[in-house]
């Protein structure tokens, strides 16, 4: 199937050659021929020149490829790259001056581009011979968090002889994808990393055991449970030794993210500062090896009717993160965040640590309050007095009671 | 017999089961030729027990097979010393480790404890399980499995150290319209479903392996196949580079791919097409660069950027 829909726009002169190219032909034959032999030959050359033109709008295209594979390309705001665009010509006829035009989304820039009222216009000249692949190399800019694509592409390819164009223009999509991340914007972050529950995170200060997963064994000491005895090492060395087990608590975070407005269902003008701070959250997550669940009060389909990333830790689960802080469009709608509180009830158990980001509305202390009472603590962030950090939730009631 | 010609009688008899992945199948030959061990990763329902069981089957030899799940403790997996009454003595029960192809299903379904139980025995063909040691018999490989779309439901990522044990790690894609049409013909019926046979025997494999060492890599080759693995390391994108291990894994890669080819040298294609087979797994990215790249991804780019070498009087 053919990539490209083609569309031939041929100047008032196409048609005017073949015109002339038949007069003269009919001059020569009426006219004493020796005489005008010459004005034949140049009839009969205007009339290749029109059929070699007329072939090659017909058949350019049919062994054109536009080599198209399903890519991403992720980068950070201000982050310069490139990305390749290949055009494979596997037939004979070449295009020669043609112009590539590109129009694309604007969360990055491209040199030499064009704004309009349909979107961002990139051209670039270009040239492919007859069975010959080439690689343009147009190197880039990312501007602003989103997820952007090349939104149409169209080769614009000369008559052989130069008098028309004929416009290629690619049938589906371009499927590569810019995905630009948010910012990340530190904030103080005091250490909150208290064992509080049973878990299974790793840590050496924790009080509490995994006796499933033993690592040693030492002597038995006075006081130890029996349970706790490694019978079988016990009956090799003949000395009674005591299981060492690894010392583990829930280390997990929540954290909930408002991207409404106070009461309007639009989107907060501070939106790219929230994301920016919970992609920091969750970066310095990451860095400790604490899992994090992110629910976001932007709508959704499924059984979870708004963002929300299930519990997790690692690079993958952070590069999952910003993909999804990435994805949110800020000139959507948004869910009421008391629905997603109402869901973070539920899960609150799991998480002795829940962060609140965004903005902080009276009517979410009953929720946050009940999640305090199951046991976990809750934070907000507040950016108070130009100093951005996160608070105990009391303190944050109090401060902005005061 | 060939090296060359061995493989496509392998090719033959496996694709008698697994049909589509030919070059996934050459690969696994490539690490067998080594004694090398393959991770197979891909997502469910594309055949890597199916394609590892049937490449057990071609081979002359034991074969175990460990289903990892949360629960398996290293102990199930090397073995251990348990007390008889009878002789009210210590024995030593030798744990599915043991073999000449073990099969570790699901690899990453195991807590890291357990995956580490492998390390020993993946580099140093013995197990060692309380202070006694058991050598294992050659050929030794692991044909380990992986699902990455539950990286975070009851999985664990494999530790690097056990990565960089894997002689290769394969992603095996999802078959043509054409192959999933022969797959749905052939497994219509419940019954006469094809079965690989045995194609090479101990001895042969050995005698492979011997043959194999003696393709010649010249030194523009060793140069380029240096220069990839130096370039990993400087990378600013890459947290650790690839191993000295990794760069003999890649040097046995590439001889074995030159002997495969019917060829007793190695050429830069054999660099470019084993380079990201063998050193791509062996790569720890950095906190940026996991958000912005895939391994296979950051190792094709820094293999772009080495100048490949050529012939004396070639331009490039």
């Amino acid at each position: 199937m053919k990539q490209f829909q083609k569309e031939i726009k041929s100047g008032r002169f196409y048609y005017g050659l073949a015109a002339i190219a038949l007069f003269f032909i009919f001059l020569s034959f009426f006219g004493i021929f020796g005489t005008y032999s010459s004005l034949m030959w140049l009839g009969i050359l205007l009339i290749v020149i029109h059929l070699a033109n007329h072939l090659y709008e017909k058949h350019v295209d049919n062994r054109l490829e536009l080599i198209n594979p399903r890519q991403i390309i992720r980068l950070y705001p201000e982050e310069e790259s490139e990305f390749v665009f290949r055009l494979k010509q596997h037939g004979w006829l070449p295009i020669l001056g043609g112009r590539l035009i590109l129009t694309y989304d604007q969360i990055i820039e491209m040199d030499d581009m064009k704004k309009t009222t349909t979107g961002t216009i990139f051209e670039k000249r270009l040239n492919v011979l007859g069975r010959e692949a080439i690689e343009l190399r147009i190197p880039f800019r990312a501007v602003k968090r989103g997820v952007g694509r090349i939104r149409s592409v169209r080769l614009e390819v000369p008559y052989l002889f130069g008098y028309g164009k004929i416009s290629l223009y690619l049938q589906g999509m371009y499927r590569t994808e810019f995905i630009v991340y948010p910012e990340i914007t530190e904030f103080s972050l005091s250490n909150r990393l208290k064992p509080k529950k049973h878990g299974d995170y790793q840590s050496n200060f924790s009080i509490f055991e995994n006796p499933t997963a033993s690592y040693g064994t030492r002597s038995y000491l006075p006081g130890d449970p029996m349970n706790q005895i490694h019978w079988k090492a016990t009956a090799k060395r003949q000395d009674m030794q005591t299981k060492v087990v690894e010392r583990v608590s829930q280390l997990s975070w929540l954290i909930l993210v408002n991207v409404r407005e106070m009461n309007v269902p639009s989107f907060t003008g501070q939106i790219e500062t929230i994301l920016s701070h919970t992609a920091f959250l969750c970066r310095y997550a990451t860095e400790k090896n604490i899992p994090y669940q992110v629910l976001i009060n932007v709508p959704k389909r499924g059984s979870i009717p708004f963002y929300s990333l299930s519990s997790g830790s690692g690079k993958d689960h952070y590069a999952k993160t910003l993909e999804t802080l990435a994805r949110i469009n800020s000139k959507g709608l948004t869910t009421d965040f008391n629905r997603s509180l109402q869901y973070a009830k539920s899960v609150a158990s799991e998480h002795p640590y829940v962060f609140h980001l965004g903005v902080f509305q009276d009517d979410f202390l009953p929720g946050y309050q009940a999640i305090q009472d199951s046991g976990s603590t809750v934070s907000v962030l507040n950016h108070q007095f130009q100093k951005v950090g996160l608070v105990p939730l009391e303190s944050y009631t109090e401060e902005v009671a005061e | 017999m060939q090296t060359h010609q061995i493989v496509e009688q392998m090719k033959e008899e496996i694709g008698k089961v697994i049909i589509g992945n030919d070059q996934i199948i050459e690969s696994i030959v490539n690490a067998l030729i080594n004694d090398g061990h393959v991770l197979l990763e891909s997502v469910p329902g594309t055949g890597k027990t199916t394609l590892a069981k049937s490449i057990a089957k071609t081979i002359d030899g034991e074969f175990n097979r460990v289903q990892f799940t949360p629960d398996v403790l290293p102990s199930d997996v090397t073995g251990i010393h348990f007390f008889n009454p009878k002789d009210q003595q210590f024995e030593l029960r030798v744990g599915p480790v043991v073999t000449n192809v073990l099969l570790a299903d699901e690899i990453n379904r195991a807590t890291p404890r357990t995956q580490s139980s492998l390390l020993e025995v993946m580099e140093e063909q013995q197990v060692t399980i309380d202070r006694e040691t058991v050598k294992i018999e050659s050929p030794f490989i692991v044909l380990a499995t992986q699902n990455p779309i539950e990286s975070q439901q009851g999985t664990f990522d494999l530790p690097e150290a056990q990565l960089d044990r894997f002689f290769m790690k394969l992603e095996m894609a999802y078959p043509s319209q054409e192959e999933e049409r022969r797959i749905m013909r052939t497994y219509r019926g419940t019954e006469n479903r094809p079965s690989p046979t045995q194609i090479i025997s101990k001895d042969q494999l050995k005698q492979l392996q011997q043959e194999v060492r003696n393709v010649h890599i010249s030194e523009a080759i060793e140069d380029y196949m240096l220069d990839i693995v130096r370039a990993t390391r400087e990378h600013s994108q890459i947290d650790i580079g690839v191993s000295p291990r990794g760069s003999l894994a890649l040097m046995r890669s590439v001889q074995a791919e030159a002997a495969m080819r019917g060829r007793d040298y190695v050429t830069p294609t054999d660099v470019k097409k084993m380079a990201p087979l063998v050193l791509s797994h062996r790569i720890v990215l950095s906190l940026e660069g996991s958000t912005k790249y895939r391994q296979p991804e950051l190792l094709d780019e820094v293999i772009q950027q080495i100048p490949v070498p050529v012939e004396h009087g070639v331009e490039r």
